[in-house]
């Protein structure tokens, strides 16, 4: 079931991608595409309607036997909206061990300590590298670099 | 000759100091991310666009090169000595290579993959020297029809070749299409699906749709199916020097893998997969030892992993001489090239002899030293495998964050960044290769591009496509990639149930 939200989805967000300009040019690859992401939603659909599902995609660290968990996506998901809610006003180095904390705390670490420590000196190696070696430009924020 | 004078002017540039340093942080990085699971050099290359941005191209290319040669030698070694069932099955050098690290011959196991790798990497290279000219010669009197034809066929080969189904192959490649019109028309100046604001004009980077679907999809689709405690390392038992029935056993496929991987790879047929699988059909049907198959039969690492390589450096050819990207990561490197404002294909090769050569003779280097890389020091490599993997995706995830974000100081970039990761989750979870999108994307908007050059050249003649012989060929093999397997299936079924039926009969 859960499949087949998702395959409605997917048809659903490619309806919408229908052009909206007036010149012959620009508009017919547009037209193109969006035609063929129509039929990929409708093909899909028929797919998904008649219960054919495809396996989830294999992967080193996948455990394909194990019942996806929502939870840990949601928690990255909600430190990756706040890193980028402090990137500017923190700057980069809190707002990407925010990231990295909310990351390993998700993939189920304990020791709180280690992965703040290794954050933040990767953050900070990764800073001090970009600002000083390649000249560019990150946010310093609140940190006095 | 005159290829030969070119190698050589090539080794001139590719054996300045600079120049070795980069292939040596390359085939290192390569290595490394190979070996590490979640991200692979696709993902680095995307990464790395924005540091390389200020810096020499030819330097820049040549650690590319080196970071795409080294994640093949590094991805083996994590195949061979990473015990993780279940995914094993689409790999045939994991089974193999597993079952020998398994039996106390993980490091012959690894011997054969990285000596193989060498000399697969050589022989193609070699083949990339001699083909790539001819290509030159041939693809020079292509005109836009004949490339809009070859991007068709690149097109469903992609499709049909990776993922679990035509359809879904299709659908990224659609999703990835439609990532590509985003932005300012290049021939008319129009904005297309900008949503009406501005930092959509310039449409969205590839490095933002490459790191999005590789590395923060990775990681939400790694999360939410975490194995319950770590994957069991294997320990590097045995002598790292084969013995002499192994290299007996090991030379043959060696060579035969070499031979089968590199014409998939220059053809525009989509990447490794292909020769690698009928790399180990061949060797499972020509051993003697059949009996092995399956528990750990060194031709079984032997052969695919000489494939797999030789097929790599064969996806080199199209992408240099015709600027037609048939891998993620040759997508990414071609993005690379218009980064520093040059157009892969013939005229490549003229305008920048430096680069192309420099960066042939580079490969030949850097799978020298990836075998030396590979072969005694891998035991320090293999210690990466064991690296929490918390703090590995928390360190993939900064990263992206940072490659990102020095893009364009721009937190809207991050956004976007985080929404194409959670895409590329949806599409892992519910089996949708990514790749195809990537590939789409970047050649999306020339495929287009050339399509309306054919059409402004025939006076909007659509006939052009099909009454040039060339373009014909390519679309017709075009629609036989798409439409045959299908049908070949349904044909396999009918038999098969006609067979069925006459056995009950019986």
């Amino acid at each position: 079931m859960i499949g087949y939200g998702a395959y409605l989805m997917v048809g659903a967000g490619r309806i919408r991608v229908l052009p909206v300009y007036s010149r012959i040019g620009p508009r017919f690859f547009p037209y193109l595409i969006a035609t063929a992401a129509l039929l990929c939603g409708v093909l899909l659909l028929i797919e998904a309607l008649r219960g054919r599902r495809a396996p989830p995609e294999a992967g080193e660290d996948v455990d394909l036997t194990a019942r996806d968990n929502l939870r840990p996506v949601v928690f990255i998901a909600c430190g990756l909206a706040l890193g980028a809610v402090l990137m500017r006003p923190a700057g980069f180095v809190i707002a990407s061990t925010v990231i990295f904390l909310t990351v390993a705390m998700a993939f189920g670490s304990r020791h709180r300590l280690r992965d703040i420590a290794v954050g933040l000196s990767l953050s900070l190696v990764a800073y001090l590298s970009f600002t000083r070696l390649l000249d560019l430009t990150l946010p310093a924020g609140i940190l006095p670099l | 000759m005159e290829t030969l004078e070119s190698l050589i002017h090539g080794f001139g540039v590719a054996l300045s100091l600079s120049n070795l340093l980069w292939a040596l942080i390359g085939v290192t990085l390569g290595t490394v991310v190979g070996i590490l699971p979640g991200i692979g050099p696709a993902l680095t290359v995307a990464l790395l666009l924005p540091v390389t941005y200020g810096l020499d191209p030819v330097g820049s290319f040549i650690m590319f090169a080196g970071i795409y040669y080294g994640g093949m030698y590094g991805g083996s070694t994590t195949l061979i000595l990473l015990n993780t069932p279940g995914e094993s099955a689409s790999i045939m050098t994991a089974v193999e290579g597993n079952q020998m690290a398994r039996r106390g011959r993980g490091a012959a196991a690894l011997a054969t993959a990285a000596i193989g790798s060498f000399i697969a990497g050589t022989i193609a290279t070699a083949a990339l020297t001699f083909v790539a000219p001819a290509m030159v010669q041939l693809a020079l009197k292509f005109g836009p029809a004949d490339y809009f034809a070859l991007m068709i066929l690149a097109f469903t080969t992609v499709t049909s070749l990776l993922g679990s189904s035509v359809l879904r192959g299709m659908t990224s490649l659609v999703f990835g299409l439609a990532l590509g019109l985003i932005g300012i028309d290049v021939q008319t100046g129009q904005a297309r699906y900008t949503l009406g604001t501005l930092e959509l004009l310039d449409g969205i980077s590839v490095v933002i749709v490459a790191v999005g679907l590789f590395a923060v999809g990775e990681t939400f689709y790694v999360a939410s199916r975490q194995r319950k405690g770590a994957a069991q390392v294997e320990p590097i038992k045995g002598s790292i020097w084969m013995n002499r029935k192994e290299w007996a056993r090991s030379w043959r496929p060696w060579l035969r893998g070499s031979l089968l991987g590199f014409p998939f790879g220059a053809l525009p047929a989509g990447g490794a997969e292909i020769p690698t699988f009928l790399s180990y059909a061949i060797e499972k049907r020509l051993s003697r030892h059949k009996d092995e198959f399956g528990k750990g039969a060194i031709e079984g690492v032997a052969g695919p992993e000489a494939a797999n390589n030789s097929a790599a450096a064969g996806v080199l050819v199209p992408l240099l001489t015709l600027g037609l990207p048939t891998s993620a990561t040759a997508a990414i490197m071609l993005a690379a090239f218009q980064q520093f404002g040059l157009q892969p294909g013939p005229l490549l090769f003229t305008r920048e002899p430096d680069l192309v050569w420099g960066l042939i003779a580079s490969l030949y280097i850097g799978n020298a030293m990836l075998l030396v890389l590979n072969l005694p020091l891998v035991g320090i490599w293999v210690r990466l495998l064991s690296i929490p993997r918390p703090l590995l995706y928390g360190g993939i995830l900064v990263f992206a964050t940072l490659g990102t974000y020095s893009l364009s100081n721009s937190v809207v970039d991050l956004i976007a960044l985080y929404v194409i990761g959670f895409i590329g989750f949806l599409m892992r979870r519910h089996g949708f290769p990514v790749a195809p999108a990537v590939i789409g994307m970047i050649l999306g908007p020339m495929a287009e591009s050339q399509f309306r050059r054919a059409l402004a050249i025939s006076q909007g003649d659509y006939s052009v496509f099909v009454t040039r012989p060339l373009s014909l060929t390519l679309l017709i093999i075009a629609s036989l990639a798409l439409f045959a397997p299908p049908v070949l299936a349904a044909i396999g079924r009918r038999r098969a149930a006609r067979r069925a039926a006459d056995d009950a009969a019986v």
